[in-house]
């Protein structure tokens, strides 16, 4: 069975769907007034945490490293903070809109997901699938894996 | 200092003394964020509701993470 980077497959469409909506956006001048608000946070989360990945592996130099729930959440959490209160503050250009903290959680749980598929497709390991995807074994599972 | 050594054998080359020991700090930060499995759950996830901010700020430190944040800054103005 072919390996496949589930993970890096969701940062090429990010970057893609981010691309192709500037054009519209900017270039064609094509309103879509939901789409313009809240889908750029939701596709910056991948791009980010995979580049968060990348400076991993190339620190620890450890091409499996990734990012576990915990930092995941903890990068979502900084990355609302600082786009929807600082950025504001620093310009008048920035209005906090707290409905995009929603966006970028969405953004950061299909990361996640897709981190995870990958992970299990790698080292075929359905079994841990069904127990993270409770919260209680989610928390424990950073208990006792970090 | 033997943590250092360890470091630098599993990484099996030698690298600056600043990358060893930023490794070796990240490292300490993990180790002192996971919690103890001796005691309760309840006071497991206490404690890492309380280390959570010390984690985000050490997590808002990586280098990606900022210039990324001041690129969406300045692209969005």
């Amino acid at each position: 069975m072919k390996k496949i980077n589930i993970s890096v497959i969701l940062v090429y469409i990010s970057l893609l769907c981010f691309i192709i909506h500037q054009y519209l956006q900017f270039v064609i001048k094509i309103r879509l007034p939901f789409i313009d608000n809240y889908l750029d946070p939701a596709l910056m989360m991948p791009i980010l945490l995979h580049a968060v990945v990348w400076e991993r592996r190339l620190l620890f130099k450890n091409l499996n490293a990734g990012l576990s729930a915990v930092h995941i959440f903890c990068y979502f959490i900084l990355t609302a903070f600082i786009a929807e209160v600082i950025f504001p503050i620093f310009s008048t250009d920035f209005t906090g809109d707290y409905y995009d903290i929603i966006s970028y959680a969405a953004g950061a749980v299909a990361y996640y997901f897709a981190q995870l598929i990958t992970f299990m497709n790698y080292t075929n390991n359905s079994e841990k699938f069904k127990v993270w995807v409770t919260p209680l074994p989610f928390l424990l599972a950073f208990c006792y894996k970090g | 200092m033997d943590k250092l050594n360890e470091i630098k054998e599993k990484t099996g080359r030698e690298r600056t003394g600043v990358v060893t020991s930023i490794i070796h700090i990240y490292e300490k930060i993990r180790d002192w964020m996971k919690p103890s499995k001796d005691q309760p759950v309840v006071l497991q996830v206490v404690l890492f509701i309380l280390k959570l901010p010390i984690l985000i700020a050490v997590l808002a430190l990586s280098p990606i993470f900022l210039i990324l944040m001041i690129i969406a800054f300045v692209v969005a103005l």
